[in-house]
């Protein structure tokens, strides 16, 4: 499939689970599952950035307005995760992986599973902290805000790796 | 001096995170402004059209457990009605039009699970409803009404981790706010309550009446627990008289003065 193809359909294949998830599964209001940044950590790091910045924004929204959230909040967190993408690549991968796979996605068959669960920790504690800041800054309540930040990372984390093993590992490369 | 392009890309690329972070802190201090967008409200139609066929089967099969709430809530009405019959009796005051009218309507769709639940309602503008009204049952307070379709509403619940509601406590009459407990299931905390006031448990609270959006003495809950907070204030467990899960008809609250109310307040300011 033609490179753009692929990731405009993981695009909407995402937006789609994440409509299902958030209509269908509500287990613990302290649980927000979101399945959709994994998208915007696996554009390929070749990507020009501004355009990587303006995706994210634009899934944000997207995701915000179609899952009734409240509009800005998964916008922010995700440009803030695109933001900060090429300095945790840049500390967990050494540069010379991305050069060989031009407009390829993220994960080169060489990353194993440590540093792959290493970089989805990193980023997604960027994406979380951002929501809760943006979520509770009229409401700030410590031990539960740090609750629902330790909740989402950990039970996130796990689901993007099981996601990445299962199916997207097959459907990028 | 010749500026590296390198830093200036890198500068181009924190310029269009800031930009784009402000838009997002504007949308999300503004809560509800992108719901109110025309495109939005066809979405809602659309979704609304599948949502009212979902509901009326949910309806059907949970008839058993509307009936004995119906019957609860009409026991509560009779008394209330009764309990007002008294007071006007006695204080001989004629009020040419109620400062509260209501607009019955359905729930079809409602959140509970999130810490940013909703309501969507099977009436809109042409059922006489707007936006900033107030949504509630004889036993709660439901949310807000934040955008509004031709036929549908879309109502932001009290399940919302900014939403708060003006209470007072039963006996003392003092007032504080109220917001919802997101880690323990239908509970509330009352905050802002002086050391001083003596609270029992098991104590009702009800609307306060300060805001324009719900008229006053509608019981929410009752006490659970209350501690001492920053040595000051006693914040207050508030068990919620309204089940969220089971909400299928709600009442949206017209506060027929808010216009004057409103405008006053803005003269003063």
């Amino acid at each position: 499939m033609h490179g753009t193809l692929k990731y405009i359909t993981l695009g909407a294949i995402m937006i789609i689970c994440q409509i299902l998830l958030s209509e269908y599964v509500n287990i613990w209001p302290v649980l927000y599952i979101a399945i959709f940044p994994q998208f915007i950590i696996l554009l390929p790091p070749t990507m020009n950035r501004f355009l990587h910045l303006l995706t994210a924004f634009i899934l944000g929204l997207g995701i915000d307005i179609l899952c009734d959230g409240v509009a800005g909040l998964n916008a922010g967190a995700l440009v803030a995760m695109a933001y900060v993408r090429p300095l945790v690549l840049k500390i967990t991968i050494p540069k010379a992986s991305f050069d060989i796979y031009e407009n390829a996605p993220l994960i080169p068959r060489t990353l194993d599973l440590p540093k792959l669960a290493l970089i989805y920790a990193l980023m997604l504690t960027v994406f979380f902290t951002v929501y809760m800041l943006l979520d509770s800054a009229a409401s700030f309540t410590f031990g539960y805000t740090m609750l629902k930040l330790a909740v989402c990372i950990i039970a996130n984390s796990i689901i993007a790796l099981l996601c990445n093993i299962a199916l997207l590992d097959k459907i990028l490369r | 001096m010749r500026i590296p392009p390198s830093l200036l890309l890198g500068l181009g690329r924190f310029l269009l995170f800031i930009l784009l972070e402000a838009a997002c802190l504007y949308m999300v201090s503004n809560n509800g402004i992108v719901q109110r967008y025309r495109l939005i409200g066809r979405l809602r139609e659309v979704q609304g059209f599948f949502w009212e066929r979902y509901a009326a089967i949910d309806e059907y099969s949970s008839l058993k457990k509307t009936n004995l709430r119906l019957a609860d809530e009409n026991t509560l009405l009779m008394h209330r009605l009764y309990m007002q019959k008294e007071n006007l009796d006695t204080s001989h005051t004629y009020l040419a039009e109620p400062q509260f009218s209501f607009i019955t309507a359905k729930v079809i769709r409602n959140t509970v699970g999130s810490s940013h639940n909703y309501l969507i309602l099977d009436k809109g503008y042409k059922d006489g409803i707007t936006e900033d009204m107030g949504v509630i049952t004889p036993v709660g307070t439901i949310g807000i009404t934040m955008a509004v379709s031709e036929n549908y509403t879309y109502v932001l619940s009290f399940l919302n981790t900014n939403q708060q509601v003006s209470t007072k406590i039963g006996k003392t009459g003092i007032f504080g706010p109220l917001s919802w407990n997101p880690q323990s299931q239908g509970m509330a905390l009352l905050s802002e309550i002086p050391q001083h006031t003596q609270v029992n448990l098991k104590d009702t609270v009800y609307t306060s009446g300060f805001s324009s959006y719900y008229p006053p003495d509608i019981p929410v809950g009752t006490v659970e627990g209350f501690r001492v907070v920053n040595g000051i204030h006693l914040e207050i467990d508030v068990k919620l008289l309204q089940e969220f899960r089971g909400v299928s008809h709600v009442m949206v609250v017209r506060n027929n003065r808010k216009k004057e109310i409103d405008s006053l307040v803005k003269s003063v300011e």
